[in-house]
């Protein structure tokens, strides 16, 4: 992001930039360590990316460990009052929310849930659109006309909509969230795999791949989807914080996880019913966390997708909240 | 033209048919029964229900005749402007949507406009001053956009209001027929709430666009024949740069109607966005379905126009 001009492995250059090819970077890190403080170098902003996300994975391993409360835990004092809206300070860093309950505790515990439907959707869904989007632009013909109007019709309706038409069907649980966001993200993911394919499949090395004989299914599996990982993994980057943004709305709007579990999106809840003005705390740490761990992983998706695969510049445009 | 807006207009039909399947299907993929989950409710209690009361409503939403017969008779209903009847307020879909939804396309419409206006500015900016500061600063704005949820500025939005001007939105809804004042007055909050996230995008399709554009042959050519800057990147660059802006406009008009239902309940606007969640709440399938269709409908007819319009813009996509 930092710096527009980037020169690529293949060198093509970014937008319209006329640099020649002026550094060949060695194909083979001498360790992934060197690797990873290259990448900072070259890319801060995709640095401090990955440093939210790492933050983010630590907090919800460590959760029971350094939360001072029971997230679902109405606290009762020595004097048995349930503190409601209490403000921040040395009891509660983030103070407590309308039922009485530790904030803190509860978006540390946040942490999980939203890495635990993140990581569900995109593992499952990335991965899955990932290879329908391959066989559509291999197979081309019916297939990929059919899949085609499909991806075209659910283009037509926001990603939201859809996610809530999902969750209306199935009824509100942690795993019916990531259904929801999983089919939520087919039209984007098929799309742009799909269009990364039909590039990869006129390559030579393909062609003389098939004239050799190679059967398509050796083909797609030893020669297509190497090319295409980057793309998976930068996709993978960027729907990891889409589906975070995407639970954090069903719950927010009521419909995602049970209440009682400590999703940041229905933290926020209470907050837009009034409740702000009594108690900003309440509606500012959760949404904060979705914020800066959001930005986390689109800072990184860019930082990668400039790295490896420049040509997705404005691929994002796909992406749907 | 003649032949690329006829290819275009059958593409769109297809497009269409198949999103009426899956608004369809939709219904049939409840676990069990539609019936079943409807007469349990939200809970899911089950025990309830009686096998009679069951077997009527099957009845009465045709669930006992085969798929296809019930697809067609639900597509020739639709043809014919009956959305069915909503199965919680037992009223004509229609009626309960009509309104609503001209309410969600004015305020969908107002942010679109106000994110346009802003974000096309933003990113010529961006792209002229490539580099320095300023280019940065957008660009740290745009990623900020992109990354703040809707809901977390809708409220962040009433906050500081309240408490920096002890000012509230008003309550309640006056349409623009009876008092265009107010009617701005309450929409003009979530229009921009949903604008913000939207011109963190498009600024950013404008810079890159404006950015190839400035790169192009007749750029140099303008300004080696002695055009003043302005002229140059005015007339001869963003005329061309704003072509992509045009075509991601559609898909982020439907990103915003999805936007748009977040913004009513925070700011409880009388939409279709609110009419959603409540039928999603009471579990009532047909205000949903319904609802799903036109949004489909507007955004690929939309879509279609925006193509359209392109044929006659840029000639050059008539013959691809």
């Amino acid at each position: 992001m930092a710096r527009k001009q980037e020169v690529l492995a293949g060198g093509e250059t970014v937008v319209g930039s006329v640099v020649p090819q002026t550094r060949i970077e060695s194909d083979a890190p001498a360790s992934p360590w060197i690797a990873v403080a290259r990448f900072a170098r070259r890319k801060p902003l995709g640095a401090v990316g990955g440093l939210i996300v790492l933050a983010l994975v630590v907090t919800a391993l460590l959760a029971p460990l350094i939360s001072p409360y029971d997230p679902r835990q109405i606290i009762r004092e020595a004097d048995n009052r349930v503190p409601v809206y209490v403000a921040p300070g040395a009891a509660y860093p983030m103070g407590t929310d309308h039922v009485g309950r530790d904030i803190v505790s509860r978006v540390i515990h946040g942490a999980r849930i939203s890495l635990y439907v993140g990581l569900g959707a995109v593992l499952i869904g990335v991965t899955a659109w990932f290879v329908v989007g391959i066989v559509s632009a291999y197979a081309g013909r019916v297939v990929d006309l059919v899949v085609q109007r499909v991806v075209d019709a659910m283009m037509a309706v926001p990603g939201l909509i859809i996610v809530l038409a999902i969750m209306a069907v199935l009824g509100s649980s942690l795993n019916n969230v990531i259904i929801a966001i999983v089919i939520g993200m087919l039209a984007p993911v098929v799309r742009t795999v799909r269009s990364q394919v039909l590039s990869v499949k006129e390559q030579e090395y393909v062609v003389a791949a098939r004239a050799i004989g190679a059967r398509s299914a050796r083909i797609i599996v030893r020669h297509i989807m190497p090319n295409c990982l980057a793309i998976y993994l930068i996709l993978a980057t960027y729907y990891l914080g889409f589906a975070i943004i995407l639970e954090a709305s069903l719950s927010f709007l009521g419909v995602g996880v049970p209440p009682d579990v400590p999703s940041w999106g229905g933290m926020l809840t209470a907050a837009a019913q009034g409740h702000i003005t009594k108690a900003p705390w309440a509606g500012i740490f959760p949404g904060l966390a979705i914020f800066i761990v959001v930005l986390g992983f689109n800072l990184l998706g860019d930082a990668l997708r400039d790295v490896l695969e420049p040509r997705l510049r404005g691929a994002r445009r796909g992406l749907m909240r | 033209m003649g032949k690329y807006a006829i290819r275009r207009t059958l593409l769109f039909i297809p497009t269409l048919l198949v999103a009426t399947i899956l608004v369809f299907t939709l219904f049939w993929i409840v676990p069990g029964d539609p019936a079943l989950a409807i007469l349990a409710g939200g809970e899911g209690d089950t025990g309830s229900v009686s096998p009679e009361q069951l077997q009527q409503l099957r009845q009465t939403l045709g669930l006992d005749r085969p798929l296809y017969v019930q697809y067609a008779s639900w597509l020739a209903n639709v043809l014919h402007g009956d959305l069915g009847t909503s199965l919680w307020y037992k009223t004509p879909v229609w009626h309960q949507l009509k309104d609503r939804f001209l309410v969600t396309m004015e305020l969908a419409v107002m942010a679109i406009v106000l994110a346009v206006c802003a974000a096309v500015p933003l990113g010529v900016t961006s792209a002229v001053k490539q580099d320095t500061g300023l280019d940065y600063l957008s660009r740290i704005f745009s990623s900020i956009g992109i990354a703040l949820p809707t809901f977390w500025l809708g409220i962040l939005i009433v906050y500081f209001l309240a408490y920096f001007f002890e000012w509230l939105p008003p309550l309640g809804y006056a349409t623009v027929w009876d008092d265009p004042l107010l009617n701005v007055q309450q929409l003009i909050l979530p229009a921009l709430t949903l604008a913000f996230n939207d011109l963190a995008f498009t600024a950013r399709v404008t810079r890159s666009s404006m950015l190839e554009v400035m790169r192009e042959d007749y750029l140099r050519t303008a300004r080696a024949k002695g055009l003043v800057e302005l002229r140059v990147v005015g007339r001869h660059a963003l005329k061309n740069a704003l072509l992509p802006v045009l075509t991601v406009s559609g898909y982020q008009f439907a990103r915003l109607l999805g936007g748009v239902i977040i913004v009513e309940s925070i700011f409880v606007v009388p939409g279709m966005g609110t009419l959603l969640i409540d039928s999603i709440i009471h579990r009532d399938f047909i205000v949903l379905q319904a609802i799903v269709l036109l949004i489909a409908a507007v955004v690929l007819i939309l879509n279609l126009m925006i193509d359209l319009a392109y044929g006659v813009l840029d000639p050059r996509v008539r013959y691809q």
